[in-house]
């Protein structure tokens, strides 16, 4: 038949001049063929869901890039849960924070925050229902209206405080399905141990292995497994010599984040592919422990095999100002309020880091109202462990009574 | 050219011909641009089959074309109030439009869908989008879809 040479000739010129859409092109000959001119209504229903992924692709790149910030960037979210396929294709598109310095899904809030410049976001306390609710900034100068991101909720216990951390602001138990980790506080309050609730990289082979893919990608969007305690960072406070009313000594260990992620091209685990990595294996950087930590421990884990030194965090030691008769830190405008509270966390020498990289402020966290709090973090923690570390501000005992 | 204006032919999915001034179809479409300049079409024999593009959608497309070649110096208020009637049709008769301006590749008319798809999108909820689209079977298991709602509460 002509006609069909004709069509293979057109293929053939196709692929001469152009090959971005060809896929596309196979994909819509082949719907032409299961259908063709008597499209069954089944088939014509959902053809919006079964379209040509490329073509697919194509559409959701735009809704992707034309939004930046939220509220609108809602459609993108709102894009991935209209059917399977669409799904699939948004979550491939929506980059880490990291490289798009953008929250969009869940899983964001436990990917490393942007290189380079700090994700400034707030921390509202309700002191009513003791619950603390973490939003993104839209505008740097209020703190209104911002894109709510995660609440805890403190409850004491005989012998710690537990902050239950989840994605809902108005579910925040530990049996909820939102549930993404927690805080726990020594009986003292001078030590704190960060949990996630879903196992860190190379732990999440084992949960995800007998699931079905599904199931696996449904995940990527949203960080969902059987709620576990996994430990990821050890807070740490300490009186400085003044007692309590000099500024605290803060130290966090980042047990899933190497010394090296914060040097220059260094890298730090993202939970992007999470669930992917059983297929990926043996993920690069290997979930980190060493006995080296001064931090005592809550909870014994096993030390598995130390590779590389994991990253410790310090507070930066404020200045003495003669004048004001305060101690005094640059927060850049973003903190107002004096409080012992506030702090700026950078990288310590520990484990080699490099003298250049210490001066990066990872987390800053500072009073700017009666109940409101700047919470400003970067590459290579997450908002959750940001947050986590700030929750522990609020419950240090040690200066504040 | 004082010639008479050269036509070629497409053949519909229902294998009606559709004749169309080549130049219209040449400008537009890369795939007819590239059968022409390679000599693969035969003005004397051919007819371009497109075995995917029924007989409604080819005629929008040609609509579409041959609105384009002649009135592209009109302005862009009117054209742009011209392309909004154009696409004016339901998510059904969009999708068709779709696949029809991506198997002719018709770069400004692709453009144009990817746009009114975008707006058709922004600012609703799930379950709008999913009407809007006609999705009915969104392919997500019973657990899943629970698990979803129950996590953006605010999205449904």
């Amino acid at each position: 038949m002509s006609f069909r040479s004709i069509i293979f000739d057109m293929k053939g010129l196709r692929s001469r001049s152009q090959s971005h859409h060809r896929d596309g092109v196979g994909g819509v000959v082949s719907v032409s063929e299961g259908g063709g001119l008597v499209v069954l209504d089944g088939l014509k229903q959902s053809c919006w869901a079964n379209m040509p992924p490329e073509l697919l692709r194509d559409v959701l790149l735009r809704i992707e890039a034309s939004e930046d910030a939220w509220p609108a960037r809602k459609h993108v979210v709102a894009c991935a849960g209209v059917c399977r396929s669409w799904r699939e294709i948004m979550k491939e598109i929506v980059k880490s924070p990291q490289v798009s310095s953008k929250l969009t899904f869940p899983i964001s809030l436990k990917q490393p925050g942007p290189r380079d410049s700090l994700l400034q976001c707030y921390i509202k306390r309700n002191r009513s229902n003791q619950t603390y609710y973490l939003y993104l900034g839209l505008n740097q100068a209020s703190t209104d209206d911002g894109k709510f991101l995660l609440a805890a909720r403190k409850c004491r216990r005989a012998t710690h405080t537990d902050y239950i951390i989840s994605l809902n602001c108005d579910d925040v138990s530990r049996g909820s399905s939102t549930y993404i980790g927690k805080l726990r506080s020594n009986f003292l309050g001078t030590k704190f141990t960060i949990y996630d609730a879903h196992p860190p990289l190379c732990g999440a082979a084992k949960v995800t292995k007998s699931r079905s893919t599904r199931l696996v990608s449904l995940k990527q969007v949203s960080p969902r497994v059987p709620a576990g305690n996994y430990p990821i960072a050890h807070v740490s406070y300490d009186l400085n010599v003044l007692g309590s009313r000099g500024p605290r000594i803060m130290q966090c260990v980042m047990d899933a984040i190497p010394a090296s992620a914060v040097e220059p091209g260094g890298v730090a685990p993202t939970q992007t592919h999470f669930l992917h990595s059983r297929i990926e294996t043996s993920p690069s950087i290997p979930f980190f422990r060493s006995k080296s930590t001064r931090v005592d421990n809550l909870q014994l884990v096993p030390s598995t095999t130390q590779n590389e030194g994991m990253l410790v965090l310090r507070n930066k030691s404020p200045r003495w100002h003669e004048q004001l008769q305060c101690w005094c830190l640059n927060f850049n405008g973003r903190v107002t309020v004096a409080s012992v509270k506030n702090f700026q966390l950078v990288a310590s020498p520990k484990n080699g880091v490099s003298e250049q990289a210490q001066e990066n402020v990872i987390l800053q966290f500072g009073k700017v109202g009666k109940d409101v709090f700047t919470m400003d973090y970067q590459y290579p923690i997450s908002a959750f462990e940001a947050f986590a570390i700030c929750l522990s501000s609020f419950d240090t005992k040690i200066a504040c009574e | 050219m004082g010639s008479p204006v050269k036509k070629i032919m497409l053949c519909s999915s229902e294998k009606e011909i559709f004749s169309v001034e080549e130049q219209v179809m040449v400008q537009h479409s890369v795939i007819i641009n590239n059968m022409i300049e390679d000599g693969s079409y035969n003005h004397e024999e051919s007819k371009i089959p497109l075995d995917c593009v029924d007989s409604k959608t080819l005629k929008k497309v040609i609509d579409y074309c041959t609105h384009h070649t002649h009135h592209h110096n009109d302005n862009q208020e009117d054209l742009e109030a011209w392309d909004a009637q154009f696409l004016n049709v339901d998510s059904n008769g969009l999708y068709d439009l779709l696949m029809a301006a991506n198997y002719l590749e018709i770069r400004n008319l692709l453009d144009l869908i990817y746009g009114t798809i975008k707006n058709m999108i922004k600012g609703k909820k799930i379950d709008e989008i999913r009407r809007i689209f006609n999705i009915k079977d969104h392919g997500f298991t019973p657990e899943e879809e629970e698990q979803n709602r129950k996590e953006y509460p605010h999205f449904y």
